[in-house]
């Protein structure tokens, strides 16, 4: 019996051969498979670089914004400090002893000269200035007992007057006028520098 | 469309999808390096206001420090200033031992607001009339307004008492209480 190995017989092609350019896709195909490897390799490695970079910068913006809310927590609490020294400052300001200038007013008074009335009173939205009223009889000519009285105030005490308004009644004057110190002194002087 | 073709299209399949994949991580890689730049920028500009506070703090801090130790010197004392106690030295200035002087109103706990927001936020006021001996009650001013230190006389009022050597006296003597008063500093 003869062996019947070769059963497939010769056949023709059925389907028409592909064109000889349609080679290049299996050449193509590795190409780009390698190619693409590597590019993604290259752009996987330059994405993590960049996602390191972004998580550095964003942890150093997170401590620099900290350390600028902390230097603003500061200031306003300087400003806060400043602000309360500056109404202290106002406060003490305002507080320069009364009685002396009494006493100059009293001291200034000649031998004929009567103090019938005087206040002193500090203005209300600026205690440095004070509010000073004086009635008194002096002899004739009044006004050189009140020039007098100024006067002394203004050397001993730097304050100089203003708005003043006198009203005579025989020998007795009622004077009113504005006290305001002469420049800035004292602590206002020392806060100003 | 033959077993070729098909090989031809699938393959061709996989280069397009091999390309596309790609063209994705690109995008995706440059967006990630415009997220990292962005992210520099943000922390070199918050460096730079950061630097720029802190070079103003520190002029504001040198400029101020003055002013603000006079504060701290005086809020030790001020801190401690209640209504209860502004009264209390009140009253001890004008029953002290050494005051013997007849006064005919001696109002001291005349409480009034001051400043809203500002550091002395209200006063006590001791209003109070006296007649007495000209020397002896003007002298009681000026020791009042020199031990009483915090305090500020207010208004002075000055008449000719009913005897020659008697002055009649009013005045308006304001003690200061600070925000904060009766609060220990932290």
């Amino acid at each position: 019996m003869e062996p019947c190995h070769d059963l497939k017989t010769e056949r023709p092609d059925i389907g028409q051969p592909l064109p000889k350019a349609m080679m290049l896709i299996p050449m193509g195909f590795y190409l780009i498979l390698v190619g693409a490897a590597a590019l993604n390799t290259l752009f996987y490695f330059q994405y993590r670089s960049a996602e390191t970079q972004r998580l550095h910068f964003e942890q150093e913006n997170a401590s620099q914004e900290q350390i600028l809310n902390e230097t603003k927590k500061r200031r306003s609490e300087i400003d806060l400090e400043k602000k309360r020294a500056k109404d202290l400052v106002g406060w003490v300001d305002g507080s320069d002893p009364l009685q002396p200038v009494v006493m100059t007013v009293i001291r200034s008074m000649d031998a004929n000269s009567v103090i019938e009335e005087l206040s002193l009173t500090r203005k209300p939205d600026d205690a440095s200035s004070i509010l000073f009223g004086l009635k008194f009889s002096a002899d004739p000519p009044q006004e050189t007992q009140l020039n007098k009285t100024l006067e002394e105030i203004q050397n001993k005490h730097s304050y100089g007057a203003f708005y003043k308004r006198s009203t005579q009644k025989g020998d007795q004057v009622t004077f009113n006028c504005e006290l305001v110190p002469e420049g800035t002194r004292g602590v206002a002087a020392a806060a100003a520098q | 469309m033959n077993n070729k073709h098909l090989a031809c299209t699938l393959i061709g399949g996989l280069i397009a999808l091999m390309l596309w994949g790609t063209l994705q991580m690109f995008k995706k890689q440059g967006l990630k390096v415009q997220e990292a730049q962005n992210a520099k920028q943000v922390a070199e500009s918050t460096k730079v206001a950061c630097g720029a506070a802190k070079a103003a703090l520190e002029v504001v801090d040198n400029n101020s420090r003055d002013l603000r130790d006079y504060l701290s010197q005086w809020d030790i004392e001020l801190r401690d200033q209640t209504f209860e106690v502004a009264q209390a030295k009140m009253e001890q200035q004008i029953s002290g031992q050494n005051t013997q002087l007849t006064f005919l109103r001696r109002d001291t706990a005349d409480r009034k607001p001051f400043s809203k927001d500002g550091y002395v936020r209200e006063t006590v006021n001791a209003n109070l009339t006296l007649e007495d001996d000209f020397v002896k009650s003007l002298a009681w001013l000026g020791d009042t307004e020199a031990t009483m230190i915090t305090s500020r006389v207010h208004s002075c009022r000055i008449k000719k008492g009913q005897a020659a050597d008697r002055i009649h006296m009013e005045i308006t003597i304001m003690t200061p209480i600070v925000d904060g008063a009766g609060n220990k500093k932290s």
